[in-house]
């Protein structure tokens, strides 16, 4: 049923699919490093995508409202900065939401005012469209991270720690590699090759009423 | 001279550190993005290698003396970006005005490595590093030039290894962008066997 409505509506999917068949982080690689390093447990992942949704919403919508003659330097700059302003009272909701997490997540929470849907796909292509297309298609972006740093979290923590939001799994192995950069990035290249294996399905010539 | 060659041995350690052990891209995978897209146009990537070292070299020195100010608040964790931040932005800005006269098709070359360089999660997140490690000035600069130098390298591996990682010898859905990560992943690896630890994040 998918595969039809992909193969009747192709445009409005590249357009606007940013979820899975053009994935924000496995398709487009957009935003990697959080995901790799930082993304070892469900509750780090949380942390990761509560802010980058909180950051990357509020600026974006704010950055909207800059007038449209605005040089390209000042709006990559105000980008920036805006990012920054927005990120103080996020730090300090996550940490209330939770507490003892900051330190593990490191610099990675900081680094999110300069993650690449902000910075690169705002000027080239958000900020062009109408306000509700503009929203339609962040949201997309912001839901493809999260759909995957939670996914990889949990994942890394089952697989490295044999836990999952901290409670104890009874697993028959240990996969402590899991919870290296080397995990990480192995992980989104089986997602990424998944979800490539997915798409190459959808554009497969068919009702897809028989699969 | 005691003192130059200590300050220059310290710079030359922190340097080889960023390179090899504490890569920016290898390490903590900072500018994957990026060096997606330096794959894509490779020709860019020695302007590109060149203005990223700049800009981290001098943020990362900027930071170094507005950091004593900032630890000195409560909120210095939440503040550090917006400081740090303003300090990229300068840089980047300063550059932009200084490619005025350069003349096209220069011009417009210099001002997307600019951009792409300085709003950049390598430059920020190399500073954090070197602030959040409390390194004195000599440790900066080495830790500065080598992240910038340290991830021009990285890339080029990564472009010397494009034209195999897209081969018909892989399988499809693996080829290009997911048999990079997995090939970055390795390279990780790599380096993780000669810190023998996690990265401090």
């Amino acid at each position: 049923m998918l595969k039809a409505l992909y193969q009747q509506h192709r445009q409005g999917f590249r357009d606007y699919d940013n979820i899975l068949t053009r994935n924000t982080v496995l398709v487009q690689g957009l935003c990697i490093a959080p995901v790799v390093v930082a993304a070892t447990t469900l509750k780090n992942a949380c942390l990761l995508g509560l802010a980058f949704a909180a950051i990357t919403f509020v600026s974006v919508v704010l950055l909207s409202f800059l007038p449209k003659k605005t040089p390209f330097t000042l709006r990559a700059i105000a980008a920036v900065l805006l990012a920054c302003g927005v990120f103080i009272p996020t730090a300090l909701w996550v940490r209330d939401l939770f507490p003892g997490n900051i330190q593990q997540v490191g610099i990675f929470l900081p680094l999110l005012v300069t993650n690449s849907v902000l910075v690169g796909k705002t000027e080239e292509s958000l900020l062009h469209l109408k306000k509700g297309k503009m929203l339609l298609k962040l949201i997309t972006y912001i839901l493809g991270f999260e759909l995957v740093i939670l996914f990889t979290g949990l994942v890394r923590e089952l697989l490295a720690f044999n836990t999952v939001w901290g409670n104890p799994v009874t697993l028959p192995f240990t996969f402590s590699v899991m919870a290296l950069p080397f995990g990480g990035f192995v992980l989104l290249g089986f997602l990424a090759a998944a979800v490539r294996r997915y798409r190459e399905h959808l554009n497969k010539p068919g009702s897809g009423e028989e699969e | 001279m005691d003192l130059i060659f200590s300050f220059l041995g310290q710079m030359f350690i922190y340097g080889l550190v960023a390179v090899f052990l504490e890569n920016s891209l290898l390490s903590r995978a900072m500018g994957s993005s990026t060096a997606v897209w330096l794959m894509r146009d490779h020709r860019l990537l020695l302007p590109f290698g060149a203005v990223l070292t700049a800009t981290i070299l001098l943020s990362s020195i900027g930071a170094y003396f507005i950091t004593p100010w900032v630890n000195q608040s409560v909120y210095s964790y939440e503040l550090f970006p917006l400081a740090y931040s303003v300090i990229i932005c300068l840089f980047y800005f300063i550059a932009i005005l200084a490619t005025i006269k350069v003349k096209q098709p220069c011009k417009q070359d210099l001002r997307l490595c600019i951009h792409r360089s300085a709003l950049n999660s390598v430059v920020l997140g190399s500073v954090l590093l070197s602030t959040s490690y409390g390194l004195d000035l000599a440790g900066v600069i080495g830790f500065g030039l080598g992240s910038g130098i340290g991830y021009t390298l990285a890339v080029w591996m990564l472009r010397v290894a494009a034209p195999r990682l897209r081969s018909k010898a892989i399988p499809k859905s693996f080829r290009g962008f997911p048999a990079m990560l997995i090939y970055i992943g390795v390279l990780s690896l790599a380096v993780y066997g000669m810190i023998g630890h996690t990265v401090a994040l």
